[in-house]
């Protein structure tokens, strides 16, 4: 067997870590939040550049995270859990992007409340592989995600709700309705990730 | 809760990942146990125990005493 044979054939069977996985997921998140961003300055969309922007930054975050991550190879739960997630989270992009552009142009009430619950059936599968994933791994992977998740909901759900005050309170921020709702789930996400991330340091090394 | 993890798998010449897969745990965890920075469950305990076929309480020591014998053969001073 040549030297680039070989050399390819250990490419093939490198073990999947969770660097190698960050950076590829990174990758292809900032590379679409560009093309959202820049594609925004075409498009008439209004929720474009936020979902350009959101999509980044996650891309960033995960590059981040890819450059400090160990390159260790992933257990046979995290695997499972990758094999569940991406399909049921790329069929949500698609159903979020199907509502996007068939929204503006559908009449009918009906229609347009079918476009905008449709997103919510690939959730029901990514919802499956979150438990799965909390049930099956370690304990202590477990007591992070649970802490980090614990966090991450009382602190969007209080920040909202703080925020909600504010407006309330006679501050004139013009804010519309919808974008407050949509962006729940990013700072949810966002919050998670910066939770995981400190709940974990108090478990490594001194 | 003291523990003597580390010195057990030095024993063995294993390396913490190597630990980690005979006891389908992370890394991480067994890092987390062997610092003390995480005590483990009771089912995970055995576990170790039964791996390195000691008795629990030869393996991990409550907090304040001093690190008693590895082997349960060792006759109590």
């Amino acid at each position: 067997m040549s030297d680039k044979s070989k050399s390819s054939t250990a490419v093939a069977l490198a073990p999947l870590t969770q660097r190698r996985v960050l950076a590829v997921a990174g990758g292809v998140a900032l590379l679409v939040g560009v093309a959202c961003l820049i594609a925004s300055a075409f498009a008439g969309w209004r929720w474009l550049p936020a979902a350009g922007a959101v999509a980044a930054g996650t891309g960033v975050a995960w590059l981040v995270c890819a450059r400090f991550s160990r390159p260790e190879p992933m257990r046979a739960v995290h695997k499972r859990y990758l094999r569940e997630f991406f399909p049921a989270m790329s069929g949500y992009v698609v159903l979020v992007l199907v509502y996007g552009a068939l929204v503006p142009n559908t009449e009918s009430v009906a229609g347009r409340v079918v476009l905008a619950i449709l997103p919510l059936l690939p959730i029901v599968l990514l919802i499956r592989a979150i438990v799965r994933l909390i049930r099956d791994q370690d304990e202590l992977e477990r007591r992070i995600d649970l802490e980090a998740i614990a966090i991450a909901a009382m602190s969007t759900a209080f920040g909202f709700f703080s925020f909600g005050l504010l407006l309330s309170a006679g501050i004139d921020w013009r804010v519309a309705p919808d974008a407050v709702a949509i962006w729940v789930l990013p700072c949810l996400f966002g919050t998670f990730g910066i939770a995981k991330l400190l709940v974990s340091r108090r478990y490594r090394n001194r | 809760m003291n523990n003597r993890l580390r010195e057990l798998r030095g024993e063995q010449a294993w390396s913490q990942a190597d630990l980690a897969e005979r006891l389908d745990v992370s890394r991480q965890t067994v890092n987390a146990i062997e610092t003390g920075k995480y005590d483990p469950s009771l089912p995970l305990a055995f576990k170790i125990a039964r791996l390195f076929g000691r008795p629990i309480e030869s393996i991990f020591l409550p907090d304040g005493e001093p690190g008693g014998p590895a082997d349960p053969a060792t006759p109590p001073p």
